[in-house]
C-alpha cells in the first residue's frame, strides 16, 4: 500500500484503539499524530497516488497536510496537559484522529464522491469534538453541523451539476468557464459547502458559537486550522481546477465582494468582542476573507497569496487559540475585563501571542505580511479588468489595520496593564502548553523571513506554471529597518521622557481614587465605534442576530413547524 | 426451485399456528424471522442476476421473485428479525406478527391479482390485530383508513381484472382509466402512510407495522406505477408532489413535536419524490433510501423506546448513529442514498424538486440534531440500568448495519439495488420477462 493509504488508516486505527484502551488514548494520539507529521514530510518528495480512494498528493495538498499534521501533533501535546479533567478523554482523542484522517482524505482526494465522504467525516468529527465541551457545547455542536450539513447538501447538488456538464466526477481537466446560468449555479453551489467549512460570511456563525462551547484546543485545531485548510483549499480547487475564473468576470466579482465583506464584517465584529475566544473566532472569519479575495482575483499572484495566507492563518490562528487556552487554564476566564498584567507572569505565552498577533495583523517581516502583500498585489493587478478594484483593496488594507487595532486591545487587556483578581496569582503554564504556541510563533518568523526560500518555493509556486511577483521584497532589509526604527523610538523615549515621569494619585471630586478603580482594562477600547451613526445601527441590528443566517432560518423553521403542527392537530381533531 | 418461494408465506403461517399452544413463543418467532432472512439471502446466490423466479400453479404465476420483490422481501425479513429480537417477551403479539409477516410476503411475491388482493386484505386485517394485541385500541380514524385501503385496493384490482379479462399481473398490463389507476395507487399510498393518508400510521405504535406495511405500500406503488401502469410524466409528477409534500410537511410536524412517526413520513416522502424522477439514478437513490429506512427506522424506534428505561454508552452510541444516519451524515448509510438522489436531481435539472427537497432534508437534519442534543448530549446522567441483551443486540445489529451499508455502498448497490432498478426501468417490459419465463 502507498504511504497515502497509511496516512488515512493509521489515525483511524489509533482512534479505534483509543476508544477501547481509554487510558492510553493520549499516547496513541501522540504516536499517530507524530506518524502523520513524518509521513507528511516524506510526501513532500513528489507526487504519489492511491487509486482506491482516488487520492493524489502533490506539492500544494502535501504542504497543507504537513501543516495539518503539525498542528494536530501540537494540539495533542497541548491537550495532554490542558484537558486532564475532561470526562470523555478517550473519545476526544479518537475524534481528533478521525478529524486528521478525514482532513487527509479531503485534501488528497481527486474525486467528488470521496470528497463528500471525507468532507462529511470532518464535519462529524467537528460536531463530536465540540460536543465534548462544556454547558454550551451541545447547542454549538448542533448549530455547527446544521450549517455544515445543510451547505454540504447544496455542494452535492453542485457536484451533480458539474458531473452532468462534464460527465466526470474527477477534479481537474475540466476548467469550465463560468459564463452560463448553469455553470454559475454549479460554481455557487459548490462554493457554498466550501464557504461554510471555511467560515465565509454569511455561513460563519458556527465559529463564534463553537468558540463559546468547545474546548480551546478544538478551536485551535479545527475552525482555526483544519477546516480553514480544507475549506479554502477546496475553494482554490473549485476556482482553479473545476472552473476557470477570469479576472473581472461575474464569478470573480462574487468572490471579491464576499471576501471583502467577510474581511470587514469579521474584523468589526472582533473589535467589539469582550471575550478572548470570541474575539479570535471573529478573526478566524475575517482572515478567510483575504483568502477568498486572493482567489477571486483570478490572477496567479493573488492565488499564490491566498494559498500562502491559508498556511499562515492556520499557524498564527492556532498559536493564538493555544495562548487563549493557556490564559483560561491559569486564570479561569477568557473575559478581557477580568484579565490584565499577564506579560510578566506568563512571558512565554505573551511572546507567542505577541508574535502571532503581529503576524495576523500583517506586520513585516512576519509571514502574514508576505501573504497579504501578495494579495494586495493581486488586487492592484486586477484593476486592469475590474473597476471596483479600489473597493476591494481598501477593504483588505483597512481590514488589516482594524486587525492590528483589535489585537492591540487584546494584548493590552490580557497581558499589559494592571493585574486583576483573576490574574494576580497566575503563572506560566508548563511546557506542553507553552511549547506549541511558541513553536508556531517561531514558524511565523521563519515563514516571514524565508518566505520565498521555504513555503512559497516548496508548497505554493510549483502549482503555478508561470508566476511573476512584481516589486521587490527583501525581508532581511525590512527586518533591519524595522528593528532600527524600534530602537530609535526607544532611544528617543528614554532620552526625552523617562526622567520626567512623575507619579501622582488620581482625584475625583476632591477624593483620592483607589488604584483598582482607575484600572484601564482595554476591554472597552473600541466601544465608541458602536456610537458612530451608520456603524452603531449595524451593530445594534447585529446584536439581535439579524445577520446570522442560521438564527433567521431557525426562527422561520420554528414558526413553520409550529404552524404545520397546529394544522395537523386541527385537521385530525375535526376528523 | 421456485417452490421455495412458498416458504416465505407457509413458514410464518406454520410458526403462527405452532406458537399458539406455546408459552415461550418469542424464540420461535426469532428463529422464523432469521430463517426467512437466511432464505432471502440464499436466493441471492441462486437467482440468476436480473432474472426471475416464478412459482406456477396450473400455468398461473402465483408467486414471482424479481430484483424489486427480492429487495423488499429481504428488507421485510430483516425488519421482522429485529422486531422479533426486540419483542421477544411480548408473547401476545407474536402470532399476529407472524401473520403480518406471511401476508406481507404474500403481497410482495404475488404474481397475479387475486393473490395480491387476498394478501392485501389479510395484511390490513393483520395490522389491526397486531395493533390491538399491543394493548392499543383501534380508533375510528385508523379503522376507516384501513377500511378505505381495503376498499380501494379491492375495487381497483377487481376493476383491472374485469377490464383485462385476466388475473396474472403480466397479462393485465395495459392502459386503464384514470380512476382505476388512482384507486390502486391510493390504496398502496395509504399503506405507505404518505401524505394525505398518513394519519393511521402515525397512530400505530407498533414498529413492525411501521416497517413492514410502509415498505409493502411503497413496493406496491413502485410495482404498479412502473411495471403495470407504466405511468407517464404526469403520473410521475404526482408521485413527486406527494413525496415532496410528505417530506416537508412530515419534517415540519416532526420538528415541532419531536415525533418519530412524522420523521418516517418525511423519509418515505424522500423515497417517493426520488421515484417520481424516474431516471435509473433516481430509482437507485429511492430504492437505496428505502433499504436504509428499513435499517434506520427500527434503530430509532427501539433506541428511543429503550432510552425511557435504560441508559449507558451503548444506548447513547446507538442513538447517535441512528440519528446521524437519519440526518444523512457520512459515513452512515443515509448519506449515500441521498447523495444519489441529489445527483439525479442535478442530472435532470429538476430545480423545483430541488427547491423543496433540500429544505426538507435540512429540516430532517435539524430535527435529528435537536433530538440528539436533547436526548444524548444534554441529558442528565440518570441511574437507569444498562440495556438488556436481546434488546441491546437489536440496537447493535442495526447500528452496525447503518455503518456497514455506508462503508460498502458499492456492494450493496451492485447486489441488492441494481437488480431492483433494472426491474423498474424495464417498465411494462415486466410482462415480456414473466411471459419468457413461463414459456
Amino acid at each position: 500500500m502507498p504511504l497515502l493509504a497509511y496516512i488515512i488508516i493509521v489515525p483511524l486505527i489509533a482512534a479505534g484503539l483509543g476508544l477501547i484502551f481509554r487510558r492510553a488514548a493520549g499516547a496513541l494520539a501522540l504516536a499517530a499524530a507524530f506518524f502523520a507529521l513524518v509521513a507528511g514530510c516524506l510526501l513532500m518528495g513528489g507526487r504519489q497516488a492511491w487509486p482506491a480512494f482516488s487520492l493524489l498528493a502533490y506539492s500544494l495538498n502535501s504542504g497543507a497536510y504537513l501543516i495539518a499534521a503539525l498542528i494536530t501533533l501540537l494540539t495533542v501535546i497541548y491537550s495532554l496537559k490542558y484537558l486532564t479533567q475532561l470526562k470523555r478523554l478517550g473519545e476526544y482523542y479518537a475524534y481528533l484522529l478521525l478529524a486528521l484522517a478525514a482532513t487527509a482524505g479531503a485534501l488528497f482526494t481527486n474525486e467528488f464522491l470521496f470528497l463528500f465522504l471525507f468532507w462529511g467525516l470532518m464535519g462529524l468529527a467537528l460536531y463530536l469534538l465540540i460536543g465534548t465541551g462544556g454547558e454550551r457545547a451541545p447547542a454549538a455542536a448542533q448549530k455547527t453541523l446544521i450549517i455544515l450539513g445543510g451547505s454540504d447538501l447544496l455542494m452535492a447538488l453542485g457536484a451533480g451539476l458539474v458531473w452532468s456538464l462534464t460527465g466526470s466526477m474527477e477534479f481537474g481537466g475540466t476548467a469550465l468557464p463560468v459564463n452560463t446560468p448553469l455553470t454559475l449555479a454549479a460554481f455557487l453551489l459548490l462554493l457554498t459547502g466550501a464557504f461554510a467549512k471555511a467560515g465565509v460570511m454569511p455561513l460563519h456563525s458556527w465559529i463564534p458559537a463553537a468558540a463559546e462551547g468547545a474546548p480551546t484546543p478544538v478551536m485551535a485545531l479545527l475552525p482555526a486550522a483544519l477546516d480553514k485548510l480544507v475549506g479554502v483549499y477546496l475553494i482554490a480547487r473549485i476556482s482553479l481546477d473545476i472552473f476557470m475564473i477570469q479576472p473581472g468576470s461575474l464569478a470573480s466579482l462574487i468572490l471579491l465582494a464576499l471576501g471583502s465583506f467577510t474581511i470587514m464584517a469579521g474584523v468589526l465584529g472582533a473589535l467589539l468582542q469582550h471575550d478572548l475566544k470570541k474575539l479570535l473566532s471573529f478573526h478566524a472569519v475575517s482572515q478567510v476573507g483575504y483568502m477568498v479575495v486572493g482567489i477571486g482575483t483570478g490572477l496567479p499572484v493573488g492565488l499564490a497569496g491566498a494559498l500562502f495566507h491559508l498556511f499562515n492563518n492556520a499557524i498564527y490562528k492556532s498559536a493564538l487559540f493555544f495562548c487563549a487556552g493557556s490564559i483560561e487554564h491559569r486564570t479561569g476566564t477568557t473575559e478581557l475585563k477580568k484579565l490584565g498584567g499577564l506579560a510578566g507572569k506568563m512571558p512565554l505565552t505573551f511572546a507567542a501571542a505577541l508574535i502571532a498577533a503581529l503576524a495576523i495583523s500583517g506586520v513585516p517581516p512576519l509571514n502574514g505580511f508576505v501573504s497579504k502583500w501578495l494579495i494586495y498585489q493581486g488586487l492592484i493587478e486586477v484593476g486592469q479588468f475590474d473597476r471596483f478594484w479600489l473597493v476591494w483593496l481598501t477593504a483588505a488594507m483597512l481590514g488589516s489595520a482594524f486587525t492590528l487595532a483589535s489585537f492591540v486591545k487584546l494584548l493590552h487587556a490580557a497581558f499589559l496593564g494592571q493585574w486583576s483578581e483573576n490574574t494576580a496569582k497566575a503563572r506560566e503554564v508548563s511546557w506542553p502548553m507553552w511549547f506549541p504556541p511558541l513553536f508556531l510563533a517561531g514558524l511565523c518568523v521563519v515563514f516571514g523571513l524565508f518566505a520565498y526560500q521555504l513555503p512559497l518555493r516548496y508548497f505554493i509556486l510549483p502549482v503555478f506554471i508561470r508566476l511573476v511577483v512584481p516589486g521587490v521584497w527583501d525581508p532581511g532589509l525590512a527586518t533591519i529597518m524595522l528593528f532600527g526604527g524600534l530602537l530609535l523610538g526607544l532611544l528617543l523615549y528614554l532620552l526625552g521622557n523617562v526622567r520626567q515621569t512623575v507619579t501622582r494619585p488620581a482625584f475625583y471630586g476632591g477624593e483620592e481614587l483607589p488604584e483598582e478603580t482607575i484600572k484601564v482594562t482595554g476591554d472597552d477600547f473600541y466601544d465608541t465605534v458602536k456610537r458612530l451613526a451608520p456603524l452603531g445601527l449595524i451593530f445594534r441590528v447585529a446584536e439581535r442576530k439579524v445577520f446570522d443566517l442560521y438564527e433567521q432560518l431557525k426562527l422561520a423553521l420554528d414558526s413553520l413547524a409550529d404552524l404545520a403542527s397546529r394544522i395537523e392537530g386541527a385537521i385530525w381533531r375535526s376528523f | 426451485m421456485a417452490i421455495i418461494l412458498t416458504g416465505f408465506i407457509l413458514v410464518p403461517v406454520a410458526a403462527a399456528l405452532l406458537c399458539l399452544p406455546l408459552k415461550r413463543r418469542g424464540w420461535l418467532f426469532v428463529a422464523t424471522a432469521a430463517g426467512l432472512l437466511s432464505l432471502a439471502a440464499y436466493l441471492y446466490t441462486i437467482r440468476p442476476f436480473n432474472n426471475l423466479l416464478v412459482f406456477q400453479y396450473h400455468d398461473v404465476p402465483l408467486l414471482v421473485l424479481d430484483g424489486l420483490s427480492h429487495l423488499v422481501l429481504t428488507g421485510v425479513a430483516l425488519a421482522a428479525l429485529l422486531y422479533a429480537l426486540y419483542s421477544v417477551d411480548e408473547e401476545r403479539a407474536i402470532p399476529y406478527a407472524l401473520y403480518l409477516l406471511a401476508t406481507a410476503a404474500g403481497v410482495i411475491l404475488a404474481g397475479e391479482l387475486v393473490t395480491l388482493m387476498l394478501f392485501s386484505l389479510l395484511l390490513l386485517d393483520a395490522c389491526g390485530h397486531l395493533a390491538m394485541a399491543g394493548g392499543k385500541k383501534i380508533g375510528l380514524g385508523e379503522g376507516l383508513s384501513l377500511g378505505l385501503a381495503a376498499g380501494l385496493l379491492a375495487g381497483g384490482l377487481a376493476a383491472m381484472m374485469l377490464i383485462s379479462h385476466a388475473t396474472a399481473i403480466h397479462l393485465t398490463i395495459r392502459t386503464y382509466p384514470l380512476l382505476v389507476k388512482a384507486m390502486v395507487l391510493s390504496g398502496f399510498t395509504l399503506l405507505a402512510g404518505v401524505l394525505p393518508f398518513h394519519r393511521w400510521l402515525v397512530k400505530t405504535s407498533n414498529p413492525l407495522i411501521y416497517a413492514a406495511v410502509n415498505t409493502v405500500g411503497l413496493y406496491g406503488i413502485f410495482r404498479f406505477a412502473f411495471n403495470v401502469f407504466g405511468l407517464g410524466r404526469s403520473g410521475m409528477l404526482v408521485l413527486t408532489v406527494l413525496g415532496l409534500s410528505s417530506l416537508v410537511y412530515g419534517g415540519l410536524v416532526a420538528f415541532a413535536r419531536r415525533d418519530l412517526a412524522y420523521n418516517n413520513i418525511a423519509q418515505t416522502g424522500v423515497v417517493l419524490a426520488a421515484a417520481g424522477l424516474a431516471s435509473p439514478l433516481a430509482l437507485m437513490g429511492a430504492l437505496f433510501h428505502l433499504l436504509n429506512l428499513i435499517v434506520i427506522k427500527p434503530l430509532l424506534v427501539y433506541a428511543g423506546d429503550t432510552a425511557d428505561r435504560a441508559s449507558g454508552p451503548l444506548l447513547s452510541s446507538c442513538l447517535v448513529i441512528g440519528w446521524l444516519a437519519n440526518a444523512a451524515i457520512p459515513p452512515f448509510n443515509g448519506f449515500w442514498s441521498l447523495h444519489y438522489v441529489l445527483l439525479a436531481l442535478a442530472q435532470q435539472k429538476a430545480w423545483p424538486s430541488a427547491l423543496l427537497l433540500i429544505p426538507g432534508l435540512v429540516i430532517i437534519l435539524a430535527l435529528s440534531l435537536k433530538v440528539l442534543k436533547e436526548k444524548v448530549f444534554s441529558a442528565e446522567p440518570g441511574g437507569a440500568p444498562p440495556v438488556r441483551w436481546p434488546q441491546g443486540t437489536v440496537l447493535v445489529i442495526s447500528a452496525v448495519l447503518c455503518l456497514l451499508i455506508g462503508l460498502n455502498t458499492g456492494a450493496v448497490v451492485t447486489y441488492l439495488i441494481n437488480p431492483a432498478v433494472i426491474a423498474l426501468t424495464n417498465g411494462t417490459g415486466y410482462a415480456r420477462m414473466i411471459a419468457g419465463v413461463l414459456l
